[in-house]
């Protein structure tokens, strides 16, 4: 296991689409592991895509028990070929990312969401969450498809009032 | 008739500017009608749009600022301003996104296609960020886009404009909803 080194903007791998895993193999187990290790290098990081790495396969390693905040969750997923099936509500809130360092921006989501995904043993998966640990889910997932948060701010920053003519 | 004065302070970035300046305004019986306050690169900046009572004068006040504002080296300036009626128009609230690598005339060319197409611009946020060798500029712009452009069409422009100076531009409806 070891902690890999983080792509920032403007990389282009950061707009690239990544690709399905067709089978999980000690080479996907690696890259699972490499991925743990780099999340939890990183305080307070909640989420990380293996693009991220600069590796473009589907592949998104989530644990918000790890913010600084406490939310409800369901601790460290690993979800391979993750897709979100359902969604519902909005939600928004301030976002970060580790490859857009020193910048947050203010993003509005889906509140609910049914994600399907393959864990580890190629077994399929459905989890249903909400709030935090929906976004982050949302925001992982937005990379496997060439998407950041940059992509999606829907408010200034420190926007209380918006400013009108 | 109230008289509007447009007041701007700026100085390297220490405690106590806001609260000299607004004591000054207070005991002067000022009130701060509309304002904007940030740190921008070190430095503490202040736009406030004040109304004086009947009975001082702008020259009184600005002294009044100058002498109490002394100590904290800030630049102070003010004009008089007129009152702005709102226009109704007809737009919505759309948040453009713009990032890339650093270069000159990303600001001039983004907003100089905002103006061309009559778009107005509400509020500006920019950053320069610093990584490794790299430097990235991130411009968010608020604007006010009229219905009557088409937003499909703005949106394939925009497109095309990031192509051409090599960022990423989004094109993202504001958030309006309130709770």
């Amino acid at each position: 296991m070891s902690i890999s080194e983080i792509i920032t903007i403007p990389n282009p791998l950061l707009r690239k689409i990544s690709q399905p895993i067709e089978n999980v193999d000690e080479e996907v187990v690696t890259l699972v592991n490499n991925l743990k290790k780099t999340l939890y290098f990183h305080k307070n990081c909640v989420g990380i895509a293996a693009v991220q790495t600069g590796v473009l396969k589907r592949i998104v390693v989530t644990d918000v028990s790890q913010s600084f905040k406490e939310h409800k969750n369901n601790g460290p997923i690993v979800m391979i070929n993750p897709q979100i099936v359902y969604s519902s509500g909005k939600l928004s809130s301030r976002e970060g990312c580790l490859s857009v360092p020193d910048f947050l921006g203010q993003v509005e989501r889906k509140k609910k969401i049914e994600v399907e995904y393959l864990d580890l043993n190629e077994k399929k998966q459905i989890l249903k969450t909400s709030g935090f640990e929906a976004i982050a889910i949302q925001h992982e997932i937005d990379h496997l498809n060439g998407k950041i948060f940059l992509d999606r701010v829907t408010s200034l920053k420190t926007d209380l009032f918006r400013r009108k003519r | 008739m109230a008289v509007y004065i447009s007041l701007t302070a700026i100085g390297k970035d220490k405690l106590g500017i806001v609260s000299t300046v607004s004591k000054v305004l207070a005991d002067k019986n000022c009130n701060i009608e509309d304002s904007t306050m940030t740190i921008l690169f070190g430095h503490f900046a202040m736009i406030l749009i004040i109304t004086l009572p009947k009975k001082l004068s702008v020259s009184t006040l600005f002294s009044q600022l100058k002498k109490n504002t002394a100590p904290l080296g800030i630049l102070l300036s003010y004009s008089p301003i007129n009152y702005v009626l709102k226009k109704k128009i007809i737009a919505d609230n759309f948040i453009i996104s713009v990032y890339g690598s650093d270069k000159t005339g990303i600001v001039y060319n983004v907003c100089q296609y905002l103006a061309n197409k009559k778009i107005n611009i509400t509020d500006v946020q920019t950053s320069l960020l610093k990584n490794k060798n790299t430097k990235v500029y991130i411009m968010i712009i608020e604007t006010e886009i009229p219905k009557k452009l088409g937003i499909e069409i703005i949106s394939k422009e925009l497109n095309v404009l990031a192509k051409n100076l090599d960022v990423s531009i989004s094109l993202n409806k504001a958030e309006t909803s309130k709770i």
